[in-house]
Formats: structure tokens, sequence, C-alpha cells
């Protein structure tokens, strides 16, 4: 038998050369570009490092661009690239960062998971404790040049501080605060009136005001009294301390002078605090009332919109924070109306609701904000914390904050006029009532008891799905329970990792170990009790066995 | 012998090519270096692929391999929490996390709009191919791509832009029309207003909603079980028949039509609909985005008339393809605009709408960045608008529990897969 094999010529390449001409420029292409941003990277005459943020507000990408500035003019040889990413995802976009081992120099710690929980931050950010105890080079010129960079800031550097970890992984630059931006015009126009409240009641009753002006002049389906950029969850959260801070001498269970979401599953679970109690039910109801003076569905407008609905003058009020200012103002400037800037209007003694109000939330406990923590691979991590330096010294904060026009962090630096009334207010307490623990009751609290405050659905419809969820043993608060004492207990096997390693390094080579890494892994296992207070915890509080509560979540460290 | 300019030598003549049996060594050893040269030409062509094929087994199959592997482990993205757990997330899956099963529903919702939703582009289609100046049609040809230069995000912001409640194009069209009137008359009259029960809450309407129920199954799921059985019946027994006459075809299919028409028809009126009025008409400035009933109308009439740019081109080239003969021979038969259509056309492109068909079913499966950007994290309120991959999105980046999104993702897969095996199969294209 034979094969007949004459069937095909041998193709030529001749034709098909600009096909292969193309595929081969591409690649060279390719690959010069990839080596010369690769080059760029590991010159040795000049330092690139990377910043990653999420606050695309206005002023704030400029102002920092203006610090670089400085700071490179300061320090040649050195490049700064600032890297914004949307709020939105910079969640996903971290996360993808960080466990590709490709995370710019300096994170923005917020957003995910990953930069706010212990057991990650421990992972991928270099501790600052010896780093910040020395004085800041950068403010040789004025007073603070002798104080420990870390008390060169309002809030001692609170904000990058890890209370479970007691260590300092990161380092503020500015403070936050929200508050109710007021235009002043449009109140006096629908009211006769342009004074600001001051308590709740006067709010409510000026947003009714509006209401009726608006049905009067034919406006009721284009002018609200009340736009967030935030929803109303942020409202809330400013309420929550006022109504709910007396339950902290029952629920605060470590005498922190804070309610964690664990203390506050444990006392929903022991009835020490319920969806029906009057102080609780007075938050709740406070909160129905102010989103009756929002948009119908307020659930569906965006921060962008409701910016826009206030600089359009269809709105009297916008909650939202400090970062938002300088865009407001300058939409104010541009729409030509009064704007003023007030804290949450808090009810009366004599209002509704006074009876239940303890006092106001203390903003000096805040700590600062725009914190960012320098990355463990970060090949320049030296150089990257000098810059932090120079941005948290007071000429650099300063730079940063009046350009920006955001509340500055360091001691003796001035703010903008516009930010005077966003300077934190120090009356007040700090416990509240954290109905959200575990990710998936949160998800519950977020799409659930905004169809409430909406009016799309009663009270008792939320109550019932939030029970449902609380108490369900394998997606509820048990659960979240058991994963905080898992993630606990993996870091502290982490540490005795590291703990082992560094003895097995002292055995080979004496005097090799890095006795700050050892000490800070001894304070961070004495602290975190091997996760061991989640049990006790448990059973005295919960008064069952957590590992047979726990049989179906694996695996459980014994 | 001569040589390209490739270096290949052309195989020698006479008996080249040839293999001839054991014993003839000059004949083989010419085959021989014939089929070499061939080879060392199969070589270079694969060595030109063999980027391309780095790329896609480093960025394509090596993820889906990851996925694979973690979807077995308790993975939190990071090295502090990854534990082989086994079978554990599946079961999961199936047995503790009921919103990832509830997330199914509004997706055999969107499948079945969305299958509604490909005609426009097939009519726009066939109307643009019938047009008889080619000028026009070669206008309306660059009318319909100008919108593909518009990216899908911007388009997406700009319908968000139209749903909103005060401001939104669609609240003042309906206002200008007398529309929301007739919205607010139906919510009223649907779900009573005080005066009126309602239709849905009439006795016979809560019998359907909260009584009709066969061993635990509501008898509405029933109904569209036993139709969507009647189809593939209908399509076993067509592939058995093969060209013989199937007399119980019409049977199987006016059954499974009428189950299924009915089925929705009662699951539409009487269990999706409110029994509460929403009251969010009468004002005119209906929160679309915002209120968790109005959600999933919101998301199927999202991208209104529904002509797709890619749709209409595909389908425009798979008619163009049509012999003009085939028109005249239907004109001589008689055969009217409408004959035409689904006699002619219709079938003619059925390949095109079947791939489409595929495209689409793996789309509304599998997407969720149009859910994320219109609705959040969260799905909006209620969660109305949470899709599996959306959930799965959730799970991932907001619990941190990646080894139990990688078990949704396959999952999922496999449910596409089968999908997409019924469809190669039973959605014929008989030319």
């Amino acid at each position: 038998m034979s094969i007949d094999t004459r069937a095909e010529k041998p193709a030529r390449l001749g034709g098909n050369l600009l096909g292969v001409t193309m595929l081969v420029v591409a690649f060279v292409v390719s690959l010069i570009v990839s080596t010369v941003n690769t080059l760029r990277i590991e010159r040795p005459n000049e330092t690139i490092i990377r910043i990653a943020h999420w606050q695309l507000e206005k002023g704030y990408r400029e102002a920092l661009d203006i610090a670089i500035k400085e700071y490179q003019r300061r320090n040649p040889g050195v490049k700064i690239e600032q890297m914004g990413v949307t709020e939105k995802l910079y969640n996903q976009w971290i996360n993808t960062q960080l466990i590709s081992g490709t995370a710019p120099d300096l994170c923005e710690m917020g957003q995910s998971n990953m930069l706010t929980k212990d057991e990650y931050t421990v992972k991928y950010f270099i501790p600052l404790s010896n780093l910040i105890t020395r004085p800041n080079p950068y403010n040789a010129n004025n007073n603070l040049k002798d104080t420990p960079w870390k008390e060169t800031l309002l809030d001692g550097m609170r904000g990058g501080f890890r209370e479970g970890l007691q260590e300092y992984y990161g380092v503020p630059t500015t403070l936050i605060s929200m508050r109710l931006f007021v235009n002043r015009t449009l109140l006096k126009q629908a009211t006769g009136s342009d004074a600001l409240p001051e308590t709740f009641g006067e709010w409510m009753a000026q947003c009714r005001a509006i209401r009726e002006y608006a049905k009067k002049t034919g406006q009721e389906r284009s002018l609200i009294p009340i736009v967030s950029c935030y929803g109303i969850q942020s409202i809330k959260g400013t309420y929550e301390v006022p109504f709910t801070s007396s339950y902290e001498r029952e629920l605060d269970l470590d005498l922190n002078g804070d309610v964690l979401p664990i203390e506050t599953y444990i006392g929903y679970r022991k009835k020490q605090v319920t969806l029906q109690d009057p102080s609780m039910q007075a938050l709740f109801r406070s909160m129905k009332m102010v989103g009756d003076q929002m948009q119908l569905g307020f659930s569906g407008m965006d921060r962008q919109t409701a910016q826009y609905t206030f600089a359009n003058q269809r709105a009297a009020f916008l909650s939202t924070g400090s970062w938002d200012a300088s865009g407001v103002a300058q939409q104010a400037e541009t729409s030509g109306f009064d704007l003023a800037v007030i804290q949450m209007p808090l009810p009366a003694e004599d209002e509704e609701f006074g009876a239940y109000i303890r006092g106001r939330q203390n903003e000096a406990s805040s700590n600062g904000a725009g914190v960012y923590g320098v990355y463990k691979n970060s090949k320049h991590a030296e150089q990257a914390l000098d810059f932090m330096m120079f941005l948290t010294s007071r000429e650099g904060n300063e730079i940063l904050n009046q350009n920006s026009e955001w509340p500055p962090l360091t001691i003796g630096a001035k703010p903008s006029k516009l930010m005077e009334p966003f300077q934190p207010d120090p009356r007040g307490y700090n416990a509240r009532v954290s109905l959200g623990f575990g990710p998936r009751v949160t998800q519950v609290i977020n799409a659930e008891l905004v169809n409430y405050f909406q009016g799309f659905a009663p009270f008792s419809e939320f109550e019932r799905i939030y029970n449902e969820v609380i108490l369900d043993p394998r997606r509820g608060g048990d659960w979240a329970w058991w994963n905080e004492y898992d993630l606990r207990r993996r870091d502290v096997r982490n540490k005795e990792r590291v703990l082992a390693q560094d003895l097995a390094l002292e055995l080979i080579t004496p005097g090799s170990r890095d006795p700050n890494r050892t000490r800070r892994a001894v304070l961070q296992q004495l602290t975190r009790y091997n996760g061991t207070d989640y049990l006790w915890l448990f059973r005295t509080e919960r008064e069952a066995d957590p590992f047979v509560a726990w049989k179906d979540f694996q695996p459980v460290f014994p | 012998m001569s040589t390209t300019n490739t270096g290949l030598t052309r195989a020698p003549a006479g008996g080249a090519g040839k293999i001839h049996p054991p014993g003839s060594t000059g004949v083989a050893q010419s085959a021989i270096a014939g089929y070499w040269q061939r080879s060392k030409l199969y070589l270079v062509l694969m060595g030109l692929m063999l980027p391309s094929i780095a790329g896609l087994i480093l960025f394509t199959y090596y993820p889906q391999y990851g996925a694979i592997k973690y979807s077995f482990f308790d993975w939190d993205g990071s090295e502090s929490r990854e534990e082989f757990i086994g079978w554990k997330n599946y079961t999961d899956a199936f047995t503790v996390d009921p919103l990832f099963w509830q997330s199914f529903k509004l997706v055999l919702i969107l499948l079945a709009a969305n299958v509604l939703k490909m005609w426009p582009s097939i009519m726009a289609a066939i109307v643009l191919h019938r047009l008889k100046s080619e000028r026009f049609q070669y206008i309306y040809r660059v009318l319909f791509v100008v919108p593909m230069i518009i990216p899908g995000v911007v388009s997406l912001l700009v319908w968000k832009s139209f749903y909103d409640g005060n401001t939104g194009a669609l609240n003042a069209f309906l206002n200008a029309t007398g529309l929301m009137s007739a919205l607010d008359w139906l919510d009223r009259t649907m779900a009573g207003d005080g005066t009126s029960v309602g239709l849905v809450n009439t006795g016979i309407a809560k019998a359907v909603r909260d009584q009709f129920e066969i061993f635990g199954i509501h008898g509405i799921w029933w109904m569209i079980i036993i139709g969507v059985l009647l189809i593939i019946a209908r399509m076993i027994s067509g592939n058995i028949k093969k060209n013989r006459a199937n007399p119980i075809a019409p049977y199987l299919s006016g059954g499974a039509a009428l189950m299924i028409i009915v089925g929705l028809a009662l699951a539409l009126v009487f269990c999706t609909w409110p029994t509460r009025p929403m009251n969010v008409f009468s004002m005119g400035t209906t929160p679309w985005l915002g209120n968790p009933n109005l959600i999933i109308p919101s998301v199927i009439f999202w991208g209104f008339p529904w002509v797709g740019t890619v749709g209409v081109l595909i389908y425009l080239a798979g008619l163009q393809n049509i012999s003009t003969d085939v028109y005249e021979a239907a004109e001589l038969d008689g055969v009217g605009s409408i004959g035409k259509f689904f006699q002619i056309e219709l079938p003619l492109i059925m390949t095109q709408v079947r791939i489409n068909l595929i495209f689409m079913t793996i789309g509304t499966i599998t997407d969720y960045g149009f859910f994320l950007l219109l609705l959040g994290p969260y799905g909006g309120p209620g969660s109305k608008g949470m899709v599996p991959g959306l959930y799965m999105y959730s799970a991932a980046f907001i619990e941190q529990r990646f080894g139990y999104a990688c078990a949704l993702g396959m999952i999922l897969f496999v449910i596409l897969l089968s999908i997409t095996i019924f469809y190669q199969r039973y959605v014929r294209v008989d030319k």
C-alpha cells in the first residue's frame, strides 16, 4: 500500500512575510518598552517611588503633585509617581497587587481587608514603631525639630497604629470629618430665613418648609431638602454615638471605651441590646425622618449626582466629608450661592428624640486619615518613608492640605479658611452599637435597612431578615466569631514561625537575628493571646462550647 | 532541486511524495526528505505561534487551573489562610448559601428577557438588508457602527443618569407623555390603594401565590419544568425521527408553549408583582434604581431599543449571503414579506442567531461589571440586583473568601458548559 503525499506543495512564506514582520515588530517593541520600564525602576542613579490612593476628589491629586515636586526639588534623583485608583475599584485592585507582589511602595490603607485587618497588614507592610520615635528631619526649621515624629501629629500617629499588633503600620496625613453643607441662599428663599439649624427638630422643620415651598412653586420633582454623597448610612454613622453610647456600660467587655461589633453581637444575643429598645428605635425613626426628606429612592443616587444636585441649587443640605469641601466650595462660588458648613444637628432635650441623646461623638479621638503604609517588598522603603516624613512635616503637610483644602494633621500646620469648621470637636463620647458583625450581616444591613429608610418596607421586615442572618449558625454572628478566632490563631502561628526562625538563626549564627523583629513577634504573640480571648468569651458569654458550635467550619485549631 | 528563499528544498520530481514499501530505500529516502521539508515549515509556523500559545497558557489556562485548585481550599487570597478542605466550598454553596441560588432567579429572568431582546437586532438587520438603495444601506450601516466608539462604561453611566429620579430623561419622558399616570394607575389596580384590594390581593391570586404547591415545589415552577421537558422531548423526537414525519411534534410544541406562556403569565401577574402598592409613580420622580421592586424591570429595560451594533452587523453579513435567486423564486411563488422573513431569511441566518444565543447566555450568566456599576457591590436595595457573577465578586473581594468564590466560579462554569452543549446539540441549523 502506498500513501500519496504529493498533494501539498511546500508552502511559501513569502506571501506571509508582512504578517511575520508585523508579529516580530510587535514583540520587539513590547520587549523594548518592558525593558525600558524595568530599567527605569532599577536605574541606580534614579529612584522611582509609586504612591497609590483612591482620593480622586478635586484638589487632592494636584496638591499631592505640588508636594511631590517640592520633595523632588529637595531630593534630586528621586521620582515619585502618583497612582490614583477609583474608590469603587481600589479594593479589588490593591488586593490583586498585594497578592501578586507588585504593590506600589506607598499604599493608602483602607477599603480592603488586606489593608485594614491586622492579620494581613502584618504580612504586607513594614512596621514603623522603631522609626517614628526619632525627630522628623524636615521639621528642623521649626519648633518641632526635637519632637519625636509621631508626636508631631495631632493624633499622635494613632491613625496608623494597630491595637492588636501594638505597632504602627501607617502614616496618616490628614484629618477627616463629616459635616452638613448648607445652601443658605436657597434656605432663605424657601423658608424666609437663612438661620442655620441648631437642633435636629429645627433641621427637620426647615426640610418640611422646603418641601412646602417646592410644592407651591411647582418644583416638587426637582427640589429636595437633603442629599448625601454616601447615602443615609453616613448620616446614620454620625448619629450612632449620640443615640447608642449609653450602651457602653453593658456592652464594653474589655473596658477600652469602645464597643466592638463582637461585643454588640454578644449583647444582642443576651438581649442587652435589641432593635426594639427605645434608644435604638429612636435612632432608626430619626433616620427614617431624614430619609423622608431625601430624594425618593435615594439609594440609587450616587456621590457625583448628589454633589451635582447640590451644586445646581436643587438641594438645600448636602452631607459629605471634608475631602469634598474644596469641590463643593468651588461649585458654590460658580453657582453663586452662599455656603455654610455645620455639624449634624442633634435633637434638643425638649424635642422628640432628645431624651435618648447622651452627647455628641468625640472627634478628638478620631484618628488621622489618608494613612499610607510602606509595602514590605518595596525596593525603596527608606526613601518612601522619607517622603512620608516630608509629607507630615509642618511645611509638607501645609502644602498638601492647604492646596487640597483638607484639614492638616501636623501640629502647627495652618488650615485653609475653608477647613476651619472641620477642626475636630473634642467634646463627646466614643462608644456606639455596631450591628454589622461579619460580612454577611453587613450586607444585610446595607441592602435591607435602606429599604426601611426609603419607606419601601416596614421596620419589621428588616428586623426579620436581620435576625435570620445574625442568628444563623452558619452565616451569621457565630461564623464571624469563628472567622475572627481563626484569623487570630493563624496570625499567632505565623509569629511562632518567625520566632522559631529567629531562634534557629541565632543558633546557627549567633548575633545574626534582628532583635527588633524578635521583640515585635513576642509582643504581638503576647497581645494576640493565641486567640484564647475569643474562646473564653464564647464560653462565658455565649455559654456554649465553641468547638461544638464551630464544628461545621473548617479547619479549627484546637 | 531548487530552493525557495526560505531555504526549504522542493521535493524531487517523479515519485515524489509517494512512500513505497520497505526495500525501496532510494525512493523512501526522498519521501522522508520531502516529509522533513514540510516538517521544517511546520516547525517554523509552530515557532511563530509559540509566544501566543505561551501567553494563552500563562494568562488563560494557568489562572483557570488556579481557580480549580483553590476551589478546594479555604483561601483568603494570602498565605495566611490556605487550607485544603475538599468539597466543603461546594457543599456550602449548595446547602448553606441561599443567596447564591436566589441570584440565579434574576439570571433566569434576564435570560428570558435577553432572548426577546435579540429580536430587535434581527429586525433591524432585515430592514437594512431589504433597503433598495445601496447608498442608504451604507449610510445606515455607518450610523449603526458609530456608537461603537463609545466605551461600554460610558454608555452604562449615561443610562444610570437616565434612571435618576429627579433629573433622569426616562421620568421626564414618562411625565411628558402621561405614561407615568398610567403606571400609577397600574400600580393601584394591581396592588390596591386602600379603596380596593388590588388584583394581586384577590382570593384567586392569593391561592395561586400561597397554596399552589405540589410536593413542596410551587405549581408555576412545575408548569415551566414541564414546558422545558416538552421542548426537550420535541427536540429528541425530532432527532430520532430525522426526516420522517413526526406526528407528536405539534402536540409537544404546543404543549410546551402553553405551559411556559401560562406559567410565566401567572408568575408575572400573581407572584412577582408586589402585594403592596409601590406609591412611587404619583410624584413623577420614580426611583428606578432605588426601589427594590423596580430594579429588575430597570435592568431589563436597559439598552432600549436593544438594537446592538455587533448583532446587526453579524446578521446583516449572514443575510447578504442569501442569493437573489432565492428571493426571485419566492416572489414567483407569491410569498409575501412576512413569509420571506420566516421561510427564507430567518432560517438562513440561524447560524448567526445560534452563535449570538450562546454568547448572550454566557454573557448573561457571567456578567457582573454592569451590576456592580449600576447597583453597587450588594446588588442594590434588598440585593434584588444580585447575580451570580456579582456574588462571586462579593465573596472574593468583600468577604475575602477567595476559595469559596473559585468554587462558585466552577459551578457557573459547569452550568454554562451544560447549556452550551445543549445549544450545540439541540439548537439545530437546518439549511
